[in-house]
């Protein structure tokens, strides 16, 4: 369904170029969701919106490829990659449920794309946002109400509404549950597995929360400093983590069936102002050796899909 | 330290600019809750439950309605103005956003000196430079002359720290104070809080919708629900024995990682806090209600030693 290869995205800034991508490479299957979990700065948003082409300016697609059912979206006109954005490719941006318009109510809100976009009627227009508030599990007592009158859970089902309204085939939802209660959020993934399960949509999940991800997710990918870490069945990574920084985030949660004492990663994220070659993690890891420092290192298959982009393993490299 | 018994915050409800309409926003609706010195306290709840509300009194920034909150068996808001800030030196808060926490203009050692400044206390560079490395920022002089702008979110976030420790207060609320921060940073932290409360008998109370976090470092964990304590108990007898249903439904409903999907046994969201359900304030989402729970109102009663819960089930 969705290829990446060797992709690069570059921003300017006044202080050099940023590598947020770095040479990334990915293989989605149709009808799953893929969980790309990292901290801040780790370039996950970046590559969600790379899929979606509306980078920054200051930002753009230095080389490789996106396939998307098969298209390479990179080299599409922006005049035809505007028939993709909205249709076959979706996105719920972060903190998109702050964004409604307060003005407008969730019929008219979900309503207007299809009236400015599609010339659609109204009448059919409000027909359409109806049954899509259906599909994310709201029913027609909230149509004529404000956004101020929903709840955090409420809101956030607006904004899937509006990104499904035109039937994509890959929806990418950046952080969908920061800022939600803990009753809401598993509501929310249980949504976006009912997505995925009955209408086959293929779904991009960005989060920085591992343990939500990982039980939603069918294969999932660890990004660290712009580029993958680690990547793989989603149950896999988790339980048979091989990346020291993987390892690292699973001993900084807590889990209150076990007494064990968590542990922060020593050191703070990486610059990616002109990074020096080598390993991202390098700074921040116990394990490093001084390969590490240069190494441009290859994935090293471990176990059919699941590769760790690590130099402790490249004995197993293929 | 603190004791709180029966605080109400209640909130007129306007309807349009000068009319009120005679109803309220109960945020704390008869909250009691007593913690000893050198005890971390979590109070725990879901948004629009009261929890930042009750923080709020604690630190007085706001007062109550009605009831009353003594720290060290001082009546809070009794206190002259003179009287409440020598009180504030021993109380400080930490906020949610270690972004907007700080003043983006001050540089990091202005930001320390501030509250020293404020509370007439005396200071030198050694001490200054002591309370920054105790949050991990070392060496200190390569921190304490640059913005908040050129430092990261973790390293924002233990500037924040560190002023609210710099004062050496008694009493530290903290306010969801991890919730923005990378995890790799947050579990510091949370050793940190941990480690100041056993070496100094550093008082916390930790306010989190977290269950996971709160079960981490806390001594004593209370169940905060539309403005109502709904169960408390030590950390053992939240996490490992809930008897409240909405207890058990908070813990169920964050993933364990590695573990398989899980049932969630709760209706609804949290209603508003204007129409307070009668009876059981859960009983419109609670998945065992009874008759009973429609009309009577639980009495919040010990189960268990030190295992206090409302519910109709015991």
């Amino acid at each position: 369904m969705l290829e990446i290869r060797d992709l690069i995205v570059k921003y300017k800034t006044s202080k050099g170029s940023v590598s947020a991508v770095d040479r990334i490479s990915l293989e989605i299957d149709k009808g799953t969701i893929f969980g790309l979990v990292g901290e801040s700065g780790s370039g996950k948003t970046t590559l969600g919106l790379s899929i979606l082409r509306i980078l920054s300016p200051n930002a753009s697609i230095e080389s490789g490829d996106i396939l998307v059912s098969g298209t390479n979206i990179t080299k599409l006109k922006e005049r035809e990659m505007r028939n993709w954005r909205g249709k076959k490719i979706a996105m719920v941006f972060q903190g998109a449920m702050s964004s409604l318009n307060p003005l407008m109510t969730v019929e008219e809100q979900v309503a207007e794309p299809l009236i400015i976009h599609e010339n659609m009627e109204r009448s059919l227009a409000n027909r359409k946002a109806r049954d899509n508030l259906a599909n994310v599990g709201l029913g027609e007592n909230i149509l004529k109400r404000y956004p101020h009158e929903l709840s955090g859970g409420m809101k956030q089902r607006v904004v899937i509404a509006m990104a499904i309204i035109g039937h994509p085939e890959l929806l990418i939802a950046d952080e969908p549950t920061t800022a939600l209660d803990v009753v809401t959020q598993h509501r929310i993934m249980k949504l976006f597995k009912a997505l995925r399960d009955e209408y086959g949509i293929t779904i991009i999940m960005i989060s920085h929360d591992l343990p939500i991800v990982a039980e939603v997710a069918n294969s999932m990918a660890i990004m660290y400093g712009g580029k993958i870490s680690e990547v793989g069945n989603a149950r896999e990574v988790v339980t048979k983590s091989k990346h020291p920084y993987t390892q690292g985030l699973i001993k900084s949660i807590p889990n209150p069936k076990s007494s064990e004492v968590i542990r922060g990663i020593p050191g703070e994220p990486v610059s990616l102002v002109n990074p020096s070659p080598g390993c991202r993690f390098y700074d921040r890891c116990s394990f490093r050796r001084d390969i590490c420092k240069t190494y441009d290192y290859n994935p090293a298959v471990l176990d059919g899909q699941h590769k760790v982009y690590c130099n402790l393993y490249e004995v197993g490299k293929q | 330290m603190i004791e709180a018994s029966d605080v109400k915050k209640y909130y007129p409800v306007k309807n349009t600019l000068f009319s009120r309409t005679g109803r309220y926003v109960k945020a704390l609706d008869g909250v009691s809750l007593s913690i000893d010195k050198g005890v971390i306290h979590s109070l725990v709840g879901e948004t629009g439950s009261g929890k930042s509300t009750f923080g709020r009194i604690v630190m007085a920034l706001t007062s109550p309605t009605a009831g009353i909150v003594k720290i060290d068996g001082v009546d809070l808001f009794s206190l002259k103005k003179k009287d409440l800030k020598s009180m504030r030196k021993r109380i400080q808060i930490i906020f949610q956003d270690p972004y907007s926490s700080l003043n983006p203009k001050l540089k990091i050692r202005a930001s320390i000196t501030e509250p020293l400044k404020l509370n007439h206390i005396e200071y030198d560079e050694k001490k200054i430079a002591a309370v920054v490395e105790s949050v991990g920022l070392k060496p200190a002089e390569d921190y304490l002359d640059r913005f908040p702008g050129e430092l990261s979110g973790g390293q924002r976030q233990r500037t924040a720290i560190a002023r609210a420790f710099a004062i050496s207060p008694e009493l530290i609320v903290a306010d969801e104070p991890v919730s923005m921060v990378d995890v790799s940073i947050r579990a510091d932290f949370l050793n940190l809080l941990k480690e100041t409360n056993r070496k100094e008998n550093l008082t916390v109370l930790l306010i989190t919708h977290d269950l996971f976090v709160a079960s981490y470092i806390s001594d004593r964990i209370s169940v905060l629900y539309l403005g109502k304590i709904v169960e408390e108990s030590d950390k053992n007898g939240i996490v490992g024995h809930p008897l409240h249903p909405y207890t058990q439904a908070l813990l169920d409903s964050i993933p364990v990682l590695g573990e398989g999907e899980r049932e969630v046994n709760i209706k609804g969201e949290i209603p508003n806090p204007i129409d307070i359900p009668p009876g059981c304030r859960f009983h419109p989402r609670c998945p065992f209600v009874m008759d009973k729970c429609r009309q009577v109102e639980p009495e919040f009663r010990e189960i268990e030693t030190g295992h206090f819960v409302s519910c109709h089930l015991y």
